[in-house]
């Protein structure tokens, strides 16, 4: 998928785990496991906003494109 | 609408459903048997019959009466079908997820068999009618139920709103 997902990087970055994001935001385990494995298809900027402030980045840190691909 | 108003009014439908199912059951069954014992009986029948009704056309009778009754049968069958695709319907409401292409798939499905009754209404009918006009009454009468139309129109108009529910829910789906 062109668009990249971070996550990964920033988690460890911050030393946080998967489950701890998801206890300070308002979204589901699930629903990021989803985006960290970069199966999301769609990702709201309510989601966004909500782990850009948890880990202190911004969205460009977050999300990459590939032009490689597709 | 409140989630506990929709909830019991979700359940109140789903115990209707079963009301009519066990009265489509009980009727079936009952005209199955009658179907099947009466043309045994057919002589004690005519006999009492044609004590209450003197010259009246027995030979003409029994095989209306059958029809009929197959047909009966034919009509409770599709009825059943119906309400067993509204309660798989009712279920995917229940367990929150409904706008899938299977609802869909079920209410056109039921809006055809509704098509089906009404068409197997009107031999229905009229075997029925010529049947009680054997019998000296000639009230029932054939008349096309608007109400029906206008439900079976309702039915396609659901199914296609329901397709296109699924394929936004589908689109929502991967959305995080």
């Amino acid at each position: 998928m062109p668009v990249i997902v971070n996550l990964d990087e920033l988690l460890y970055q911050r030393r946080m785990t998967l489950t701890e994001l998801a206890e300070r935001v308002d979204i589901t385990l699930a629903n990021l496991s989803i985006l960290k494995t970069g199966k999301a298809k769609a990702i709201r900027f309510s989601t966004l906003e909500a782990i850009c402030r948890e880990l202190e980045c911004q969205p460009g840190d977050l999300l990459g494109f590939d032009k490689g691909e597709g | 609408m409140t989630d506990n108003t929709q909830n019991r009014i979700l359940r109140v439908t789903r115990w209707l459903v079963y009301l009519i199912m066990g009265l489509v059951a009980f009727v079936s069954v009952v005209l199955a048997g009658v179907s099947v014992i009466l043309p045994f009986y057919w002589s004690e029948a005519v006999k009492e019959l044609l004590t209450s009704h003197p010259g009246m056309n027995v030979t003409e009778l029994l095989p209306l009466l059958l029809a009929v009754f197959a047909l009966g049968i034919v009509v409770l069958g599709l009825i059943w079908t119906i309400m067993r695709k509204l309660l798989a319907i009712i279920a995917s409401v229940e367990i929150g997820n409904p706008f899938v292409p299977a609802n869909a798939a079920r209410l056109k499905a039921i809006g055809w068999m509704m098509v089906a009754l009404q068409l197997v209404g009107i031999p229905l009918a009229i075997l029925a009618g010529k049947a009680a006009d054997l019998f000296g009454e000639s009230d029932t009468g054939l008349d096309i139920s608007l109400n029906g139309i206008l439900a079976i129109l309702l039915v396609f108009i659901l199914a296609g709103i329901f397709e296109r529910g699924a394929e936004m829910r589908e689109e929502l789906e991967g959305t995080v």
